[in-house]
């Protein structure tokens, strides 16, 4: 887990934050290369939220680095990175509760758009806007749903929305913090086709966070294990699945067997 | 297939043009059939139920579109009403001078109190504008120069020249109107247009769209000063209207009846300020000419519709067409 790929769309170096006494991330360094898909594990507790809010933008490390693209972004606000490509997704869902399911993710590609924030633009008059969004939504299986408000979903597909959302502001990489949240089996697989079919239709470098390991082992091309706010492993999904220290501190023998 | 904002969304729908059109000319009618029967006092009393009435739906924008609850709003209204106060009683009653600083100096103010409070949340941001606005009550409170506690009274009314007499309640009642209906119109344009939408996603939910890429904090405070220096302009021709200002204007008390009007005509809703100030202002005279203790029975009116009508006034006709039977309730509500 040393030697930093210059090529990393996301390189991760000795991050540190402690909470009082509890050191909530301890020397966290992980890349995420382009194109990759990076599976973060990792038992309850274990810092995984915290990370991905340091990465985000939400939390602010105490050490180390944060390089996006080749830049180090520990100062760049939440905001800003979304504008860097750096684009989260939710553990709980998050959607506009008062926004039709075609206008959360029209709101969304609006932050792409010059003039994004205008106040002389009619929304009623962005064809192109709300063109682009409901071709999304046809990728993501959504389309006939568009006029439903957002809560009216069901939690599957408000969690399909939740990464289109993300989706939606062009990312160059996502940090999907459990997208598999709280969702049936059906409904995870529609979310881990849809995950894949990103990597390979558009090539994006996903950090994903996730606790269901068939999802985990089937789309991930490296796995880092978070112990105690530290990586105990990092490697193939081969590698983490023989590591000794991962089977005894995590995943217990029947889980990967 | 349509490409737009979805009826179900919270993206307020456009009144038309004629509507807005009939809607004025019909009030504007009025006004002139009120001269010219010699109600002026009445037309008078309407003139001030329309710039509360103002005031309360600037405060709608950021209480209701926002979904911030600024407890001081009451400020903005008074410094406006200071500003053109002042500058009469220094021999400057020039009108368009008056009523464009009384906005932009009620906008810095809102930029530098919203600045602050609005790094906050909740009821932080609530206790913040709250005491802002009593710091700026007490502080109009010592100004002696300028009537300290008194108030202070204006020896003529801000001259608009073009043949505009202020004193006249037909002139008077007429800029009202328009200033009204222009700040109505640019609050449509304002919660249609693209900033309009992240105004309402932020309320929803401001981390999520934060995530999205938007700087929130800039757009929260962007609608502050927009929402400060409409109230300024109330306090304006508020000023005008009663040839006084006094600091109690700016009490924290009136922060609470501009909130109360809100809720009365309807929270988030474009004119529901104005029809709360209307309900609230008109059972204000007619309960206070039976009793004194008006506001005792006012109180069982604003708990009625919270209780009863939770959208207030602006909501009872939705709630008129549900109840109908055969009519289902709008679609997708959750």
């Amino acid at each position: 887990m040393s030697g930093q790929t210059p090529s990393a769309v996301l390189d991760i170096r000795n991050l540190v934050k402690s909470f009082g006494a509890l050191r909530a991330t301890d020397g966290v360094s992980l890349q995420v290369r382009p194109g990759e898909i990076h599976a973060l594990i990792g038992p309850n507790g274990a810092g995984k939220t915290t990370l991905v809010a340091q990465l985000s933008g939400q939390l602010r490390p105490d050490e180390g680095e944060i390089v996006f693209m080749g830049r180090t972004i520990n100062e760049v606000s939440a905001h800003e990175r979304v504008g860097l490509g750096m684009v989260r997704s939710f553990q709980i869902t998050r959607l506009f509760k008062s926004f039709s399911v075609i206008d959360n993710v029209a709101l969304a590609v609006q932050s792409r758009q010059p003039q994004r924030g205008s106040i002389w633009r009619s929304v009623a008059k962005d064809q192109a806007i709300y063109e682009k969004a409901a071709d999304l939504l046809r990728e993501v299986g959504l389309f006939n749903r568009a006029d439903q408000l957002a809560p009216a979903l069901s939690h599957g597909e408000q969690r399909v929305l939740e990464l289109a959302l993300a989706l939606a502001t062009e990312p160059k990489l996502l940090l999907l913090d459990e997208p598999m949240a709280g969702t049936g089996p059906e409904e995870s697989q529609r979310i881990v086709e849809l995950i894949e079919s990103l990597r390979r239709d558009k090539h994006m470098a996903i950090l994903l966070v996730e606790h269901d390991m068939d999802a985990v082992f089937r789309l991930a091309d490296r796995i880092s294990v978070l112990v105690n706010g530290a990586l105990i492993a990092s490697g193939t999904p081969e590698e983490i699945r023989h590591d000794e220290q991962v089977r005894a501190a995590y995943l217990g023998d029947e889980v990967i067997s | 297939m349509h490409f737009g904002p979805s009826p179900a969304s919270a993206i307020p729908k456009s009144a038309s043009w004629p509507t807005w059109l009939i809607l004025a000319l019909a009030a504007a009618a009025l006004g002139f059939w009120m001269h010219s029967a010699g109600l002026g006092y009445y037309l008078s009393m309407i003139s001030r139920m329309m710039i509360y009435g103002l005031a309360a739906c600037s405060l709608n924008l950021i209480l209701g579109y926002g979904g911030l609850v600024s407890f001081g709003h009451a400020a903005y209204l008074g410094i406006g009403a200071y500003t053109v106060g002042i500058l009469i009683t220094e021999g400057v009653p020039n009108g368009w001078l008056g009523f464009g600083l009384a906005m932009v100096v009620s906008a810095l103010l809102a930029l530098i109190i919203g600045a602050i409070s609005l790094r906050t949340k909740g009821v932080y941001f609530i206790m913040i504008t709250l005491a802002f606005a009593q710091m700026l009550f007490y502080l109009v409170n010592s100004v002696k120069a300028y009537g300290g506690d008194e108030g202070l009274n204006i020896k003529m009314r801000s001259d608009f020249g073009l043949g505009i007499v202020l004193k006249n309640d037909l002139h008077f009642f007429l800029l009202v109107l328009l200033c009204l209906v222009a700040s109505l119109a640019f609050m449509q344009m304002l919660m249609r247009s693209r900033m309009g939408r992240i105004v309402l996603a932020q309320r929803d939910d401001d981390i999520r769209t934060e995530a999205l890429g938007f700087p929130v904090y800039r757009y929260q405070l962007a609608l502050f000063v927009i929402a400060g220096a409409i109230g300024g302009l109330a306090g304006a021709l508020l000023v005008n209207q009663q040839n006084y200002v006094s600091p109690n204007l700016m009490h924290w008390t009136q922060s609470g009846v501009l909130m109360i009007m809100v809720i009365l005509g309807g929270v988030g809703t474009l004119a529901g300020g104005l029809w709360g100030a209307l309900l609230l202002l008109t059972l204000e005279d007619l309960i206070a000419e039976v009793t004194p203790h008006w506001q005792f029975y006012v109180g069982w009116v604003l708990l009625a519709v919270v209780l009863l009508a939770p959208k207030g006034l602006s909501g009872l006709p939705d709630l008129w067409r549900r109840k109908q039977p055969g009519n289902k309730p709008a679609g997708g509500d959750a």
